[in-house]
């Protein structure tokens, strides 16, 4: 299986580290975290890229469980310029959001 | 407010094919959960046609955009699937990307470069959006940028400067709330003055070079490389992001602090950030409900009953309708037309009976897409499809597979044709192969004949044998989807993955109009290929012609007898006619000789039809048949009806009460009196014993019999080899199911 990953080959900005990453399925409900690294299939990475939960997205969990639930609200650190407001909400399986690692911030 | 670009190039497409219509092509594109749908709907309103993209089975549709000017030119507006990326390996990312690239276009349009490109984006999450606005600037076409629910996001308090977003953009940019209409005359005109944008920052990747090449960043960097997310930050930093998630007093960033309200860590100045947080607040709430293991099942199993209640009670009333309709022309043609000609009878008897049973269903039809429609417009539909993915995961269909699955309640053409959002390729073939096993709405008939049957007079044990053949055409579906994903599918499934859009009020325009859309789809295949099957069936039933049996002429010359001595009084007939000399009028065969002369003539009409019927091809090829269905019960006459069938299950009614009664009126009484009673050739053994009618049900609730379902796989699939399998699987498991039924009542 080929791996992706949410930061594209063509640059290797990274987020102002805040923390160990861990999995995005481990955080409890309120929790604010920012996205480091997804191990899975290229192409399932580059669908989360797409939908906003790239590298360095700042995330906010709704929900736990199965379904997982987060809202992409922005993106940290000043490599990311983070002007962002507004965002999504995205429903994951507890599967993908065991292979999407995270930093918590709050 | 149309804000055109402060640049104007003239828009040259340097080496593109010209499109062979005057018409200019138009591409509509944009994310999922924009509006782009309801854009579309606003400017092209009903006036719209359906094709696909050649090679493809992605529908497409397009709408003519008038010029407007003196000596303009029309457009033609398609809408490309949505996208998160048009740089994706994925089948609808692929089209639009060909379809900017002037290498596909719908079928029946000449290829072209498209002569603008109208992307509409979500207010409420631009910056994501401008990515792939940066996707399609590269791409040098001339650009119209639609920012859409600008109400939502002025609601979550967020503001976008629409002249500094064009001047950032290089090019058009229009502000709409596609729901209300506000701005929909703008996007017409910010059509016709589309120039190739010029951004201030110029887009990563761009240029002639990476055009040409089609996909720009290639598969690993498809869906957003960091270069252009930081292009498209940098474009909504000057746009819209002055004073969101700022202090005021000194600019900090506050967005990323947990608290909504507080002070200001750099400056000490108290902030209260506008950002989406009280939006959010009230969507958490929502969804703590209706995604709550519990409670959201419940709430789901009253939206699902909701909608099926609808379905039955609300359609029933223009269904009556359409089958008054069609009664009242089969007796006018009857009245107006020669009697016994050939016109007659394929009128009749092949298009208005064939064409009639499947349009009855086209009020459950329209009132099915038109609730999924305001399901879907909610938002509530993407929760309940996540909700399902834990229930249909661990048969190996995804959560996806829930609105197909529910379209087929239905029809199964429908729903199939939705399995295109089910992202991986076998996955969504599973859910393809299962969805007819669901019940839909041609197998209704079946049912009410079958278990009216099985429970005469017990109308609550009718109800609960009704949804027993619904809970089994689902178990059915799930098993079936297990093992093939077990054997010929076998694959790790995709993870679910899904955005899950704002809640909002749905929009009746856009329902209505979809609803319209699918209403007419239905309608041209009941007036194409149905049509076609009912026309083949109704010769093959009719003919070969054969003179009517001896016993006819009895009767007829009996009534013809008796028409002069009828009194009209149904206790005493014939009160000229002596008791014992009225015998010798009798015809015989059990017929009373108190019987009202057109009571004898309508007896002598089923005699013949019956035996018409059994000596027509259909006829002969039903007993040529029934040994295969012996084993299941069925004699000639059920073997017609099972085989006549096949190409439509609604069929089998109609040609029950033909074979075994002598007329085509199901709703008839008398004559479901008659088929409840039929007797097989020994005139002793029931047609439909309790054994047979269960055996019976079971056969219709698990059997593929759906031509244009077949149809529709084949092209869903892309072989007919998956149309063969999936004729194959059902039969075989509805044959093998009814013959142990029928074995064991037996």
């Amino acid at each position: 299986m080929t791996t992706g990953t949410l930061e594209s080959p063509e640059s290797h900005t990274q987020a102002s580290p805040a923390g160990p990453a861990v999995a995005l399925s481990t955080l409890a409900r309120g929790q604010r975290a920012v996205v480091r690294e997804a191990r899975m299939p290229t192409d399932d990475a580059a669908l989360l890229r797409a939908m906003g939960m790239c590298e360095c997205a700042l995330l906010t969990v709704a929900r736990t469980g199965e379904p997982f639930v987060v809202t992409v609200t922005g993106v940290d650190g000043a490599d990311c310029k983070c002007h962002r407001a507004g965002g999504c909400r995205i429903g994951l399986s507890r599967e993908m959001a065991q292979r999407i690692f995270v930093s918590i911030i709050a | 407010m149309a804000i055109p670009a402060s640049t104007n190039p003239a828009p040259a497409i340097g080496g593109a094919p010209a499109p062979e219509s005057d018409a200019r092509i138009i591409a509509l594109v944009g994310n999922p959960n924009t509006g782009k749908t309801t854009l579309f709907n606003r400017i092209s309103g009903l006036n719209h046609k359906t094709s696909n993209f050649a090679g493809t089975t992605l529908e497409a549709r397009i709408a003519r955009v008038r010029a407007g000017i003196e000596g303009g030119r029309d457009g033609d507006l398609i809408d490309l699937p949505g996208v998160y990326s048009i740089e994706l390996d994925a089948l609808e990312s692929r089209i639009v990307r060909d379809v900017l690239a002037g290498q596909l276009a719908p079928r029946g349009h000449a290829i072209g470069v498209p002569e603008v490109c109208v992307i509409v984006v979500d207010a409420t999450n631009l910056a994501r959006n401008l990515m792939m606005v940066g996707e399609v600037i590269r791409r040098r076409l001339p650009t119209l940028v639609v920012v859409n629910m600008i109400d939502l996001a002025q609601r979550q308090g967020l503001t976008i400067d629409a002249h500094k977003l064009s001047e950032a953009l290089g090019c058009g940019v229009v502000m709409t709330n596609a729901r209300t209409g506000e701005g929909i005359d703008q996007v017409r005109m910010g059509i016709r003055e589309a120039r190739i944008p010029t951004p201030v920052r110029p887009v990563p990747g761009e240029g002639p070079k990476a055009a040409a090449a089609g996909s720009v960043l290639g598969g690993g960097a498809a869906g957003g490389s960091t270069a252009l997310r930081v292009w498209a930050e940098e474009v909504f930093a000057l746009a819209a992001a002055e004073n969101v998630g700022r202090c005021k007093k000194c600019g900090y960033d506050v967005s990323t602090l947990a608290d909504r309200k507080g002070k200001c860590p750099e400056c000490g100045a108290p902030y209260a950030r506008t950002d989406t947080s009280a939006s959010e607040a009230t969507t958490d709430k929502i969804d703590r409900v209706l995604m709550h293991p519990v409670l959201g099942v419940l709430v789901f199993a009253a939206v699902m009953t909701g909608l099926f209640w609808s379905l039955f009670s609300l359609a029933a009333y223009p269904m009556d309708w359409i089958d008054g309709i069609f009664g009242w022309t089969t007796g006018t043609l009857h009245e107006v037309l020669p009697k016994d000609s050939i016109l007659v009878d394929l009128l009749t008897d092949g298009v208005i009976a064939g064409v009639g049973a499947t349009v009855i269903f086209l009020p459950q039809i329209c009132l099915l897409f038109f609730l999924i429609s305001l399901l879907e417009d909610t938002g509530y539909l993407a929760r309940a499809a996540l909700l399902m993915d834990r229930v249909l995961r661990p048969f190996g269909l995804p959560g996806h597979a829930f609105v197909p699955l529910l379209s087929s309640h239905a029809c199964a053409l429908p729903g199939i044709m939705a399995t295109r959002a089910i992202p991986d390729r076998k996955e969504r073939l599973a859910t393809i192969l299962v969805a007819p096993f669901v019940t839909c709405s041609a197998r209704l008939p079946v049912y009410v004949l079958l278990t009216g049957l099985l429970f005469a007079g017990q109308p609550a044990m009718a109800a609960l044998a009704f949804v027993g053949c619904y809970a089994l055409g689902i178990a059915a579906a799930v098993f079936s989807a297990l093992i093939a994903r077990r054997t010929i599918l076998r694959g790790k499934g995709r993870p679910m993955v899904m955005e899950l859009p704002s809640y909002k009020l749905p929009s009746i325009r856009t329902a209505l109009i979809t609803t319209y859309h699918r209403g007419w789809v239905f309608l041209k295949n009941a007036g194409t290929n149905i049509l076609m099957i009912c026309i083949a069936l109704w010769w093959l039933s009719s003919y070969p012609k054969v003179e009517p049996p001896a016993e006819v002429a009895k009767i007829q010359a009996s009534a013809t007898s008796l028409d002069a001595h009828y009194s009209g009084d149904p206790e005493n007939p014939y009160p000229d006619i002596p008791a014992d000399e009225l015998v010798k009028f009798a015809p015989g065969g059990g017929i009373s000789p108190f019987s009202a002369p057109d009571e004898l003539r309508e007896k002598a009409d089923h005699i013949e039809a019956r035996h018409q019927a059994a000596n027509s091809f259909a006829g002969r090829l039903g007993k040529f048949i029934q040994p295969v269905f012996e084993p299941l019960g069925y004699d000639w006459q059920l073997s017609i009806g099972v085989l006549s069938s096949f190409a439509a299950r609604e069929v089998f009614v109609s040609t029950m009460a033909v074979v075994v009664a002598g007329s085509d009126d199901a709703e008839d009484a008398g004559v479901l009196q008659q088929v409840a009673t039929a007797k097989r050739d020994d005139g002793v053994t029931p047609v439909f014993t309790r054994a047979t009618a269960w055996s019976l049900l079971i056969y219709y609730v698990l059997a593929m019999q759906c031509l244009p379902t077949l149809a529709v796989t084949a092209r869903e699939s892309g072989s007919w080899k998956w149309a063969g399998l999936q004729l194959v699987w059902m039969c075989g498991i509805a044959y093998l199911a009814a013959m142990v039924v029928f074995q064991v009542l037996a």
